[in-house]
């Protein structure tokens, strides 16, 4: 193992950060600790216990209390911060100040400028079949600017639904592709996922896929894509009648991992108009006195007039884990080789050949969300350490 | 109360639902028969909206929720069924299969059997695991099911999840049930 080098990447998932608890600093990276071997001191059982509490509190994240994973060094996650006094990192909420007065004009004027950053290239928009990246597409085309959109697409009986919103605004765009993803199953290729100083960057799950999405907004020449990410709080959360409001902007609304890890290597950029103070502003202002809005029917009503009935009439959202699933589960071969070559590496015993052999013949379909947790928080680890070691062109050898 | 198989063939398996024993069975792919041959034959124009409605979600109607179900005169005799049909699913299975066949004829429609039935159970939680009695007791109470509605028992494949519902009128009954989408209906019950 003494022969092991880890290279920096050129491109790499830099809104992660890191508190030196013994410097008491933040650094940006730590790719010469981990050099230095600091990668063997990883605590697998506070990652794996730190996930299990994420996936229980997710609704309320402020409540989790994160292990450190390395010695002396705090992770601190996009859209948070380190808290000295209660030595731990917290999320960063940005005040956003309601204003009267806006209306449909006022919140097309800020969509308007937001997008006219962009004029003169070609830009994408996720095809999902969501609300949030729909509205991306009903304002693009509300205000005459073409965008090529490249979505997932399933056969699966859950998946009906997306599909049936994913043609009729396949419409709205000027060129429109869909993939099969049982050409490019959840968790396939885990090996080639990108490298990163954390089990916690790592994405993996959808990688393949989003790999072969990125190449076709490459070869289609868009250079910058939208995302709807940030709907999701936008849409639902309550807003008071207080003139201010705040919103964890860098924890849900910033898409800069996935920009950093996939489309800056492919010349894009990832970005989400709803990460736009002045979108977000309006947007707030229009909800004032909403109450907590899950399925977003205020925004379904709101832009019915540019939405097709089936989403703003219904809210229906696909179930993803039958898709997990069935990854995971082809996936077996390879997260074989990948614990085999965590032991080595390791010597953990999660990894061990009598474990790996327990874990691998479990049935993923008799799994609840817990397990399924607790199963993918170690392939995680594995698939890090295997990223970690890989060579790469473009590195910058500490 | 008339029961139709519904296999799912998916990726060269086949699973079907053993009303009898109440759960899934996987086998090899056989030859994928075309059970909507059946259906097209046999069933009456508002039961094949239910059906359609399943199939292609966007066709469903939602209604508002109504108090309807408060102001009947046999709540005892309801609240009785409703905690027998529920010990009897959850303890004695294949004598539901009895029961499906019941009508008391209690509520104006399958809304307001559905709100009855929350209304004895009233934590939600527990009331995920009870979709199945819930659906019966819904079918065999509603007024307007024999002729209206259909009973759904349907398959989250690939994993071991399983979820019955109702859809009468081309609405469903349950105004708190959301999962019922991702189910895929392996039985249906006219």
């Amino acid at each position: 193992m003494n022969d092991k080098v880890i290279t920096r990447p050129k491109y790499y998932d830099r809104s992660f950060l890191f508190y030196n608890t013994q410097t008491k600093k933040k650094q940006q990276d730590i790719w010469k600790e981990l050099q230095e071997g600091m990668w063997r001191d990883f605590d697998i059982n506070a990652f794996l216990e730190n996930e299990k509490q994420y996936a229980i509190h997710v609704e309320h994240k402020d409540q989790i209390r994160n292990q450190l994973v390395f010695p002396h060094f705090a992770v601190i996650e996009p859209g948070h911060e380190w808290n000295s006094e209660k030595q731990d990192s917290e999320i960063v909420y940005s005040p956003v100040t309601l204003v009267n007065g806006c209306s449909r004009s006022s919140l097309m004027s800020a969509v308007e400028e937001y997008f006219s950053k962009f004029s003169g290239e070609k830009v994408g928009v996720h095809l999902s079949g969501g609300l949030d990246s729909s509205i991306i597409m009903a304002w693009l085309r509300e205000l005459g600017i073409p965008f090529v959109a490249i979505g997932f697409t399933c056969n699966r009986w859950e998946f009906r639904t997306e599909r049936r919103v994913q043609e009729v605004m396949a419409d709205y765009a000027s060129h429109a592709e869909l993939i099969d993803i049982d050409e490019h199953p959840f968790y396939s290729h885990i090996e080639n996922c990108p490298k990163c100083q954390t089990p916690y960057g790592v994405a993996f799950k959808d990688f393949d896929i989003s790999q072969i999405i990125v190449k076709r907004y490459r070869d289609l020449g868009v250079t910058t894509v939208f995302s709807g990410q940030g709907g999701d709080s936008l849409f639902v959360e309550s807003v008071g009648k207080e003139s201010t409001l705040k919103l964890a902007i860098g924890d849900e609304f910033e898409v800069s991992g996935e920009n950093d890890m996939y489309y800056a290597p492919a010349g894009i950029k990832l970005v989400t108009p709803f990460s736009d103070m002045g979108i977000i502003q309006q947007i707030a202002s229009l909800r004032v006195g909403e109450q907590e809005d899950v399925p977003k029917w205020w925004a379904r009503n709101y832009f019915k007039d540019i939405l097709p009935r089936e989403l703003s009439q219904y809210c229906y959202v696909a179930d993803m884990f039958g898709l997990s699933l069935s990854g995971l589960e082809m996936a077996k071969p390879v997260t074989k080789k990948l614990f085999e070559e965590a032991y080595a590496l390791t010597n953990n015993h999660y990894f061990s050949p009598i474990e790996t052999k327990r874990f691998l013949e479990s049935n993923v379909f008799e799994m609840e969300f817990q397990a399924y947790i607790d199963y993918g928080a170690r392939l995680s680890v594995a698939a890090w350490l295997h990223a970690l070691f890989r060579t790469e062109e473009n590195n910058t050898k500490i | 109360m008339r029961a139709i198989n519904r296999p799912i063939f998916y990726y060269g398996k086949e699973f079907r639902f053993n009303r009898f024993l109440g759960c899934l069975i996987c086998e090899k792919d056989k030859s994928r028969d075309d059970f909507n041959n059946e259906l097209a034959d046999s069933i009456s124009d508002e039961k094949r909206r239910d059906i359609d409605a399943v199939n292609n979600p966007f066709m469903m109607l939602y209604h508002e929720k109504s108090n309807g179900w408060k102001a009947i005169k046999q709540a005892w005799i309801a609240k009785m069924y409703g905690r027998l049909i529920t010990w009897l699913c959850l303890h004695c299975y294949p004598v539901m299969n009895v029961f499906i066949h019941f009508h008391l004829n209690l509520f104006s429609n399958a809304g307001d059997a559905s709100l009855f039935y929350y209304n004895l159970y009233p934590d939600l939680k527990s009331q995920q695991t009870l979709c199945l009695p819930r659906s019966i007791f819904i079918a065999t109470t509603s007024r307007r099911f024999k002729q209206y509605g259909v009973l759904f028992i349907g398959a989250f494949l690939p994993t071991v999840r399983m979820h019955a519902w109702i859809i009468e009128d081309g609405m469903p009954a349950d105004c708190f049930d959301k999962q019922w989408i991702h189910y895929n209906p392996v039985m249906i019950f006219l």
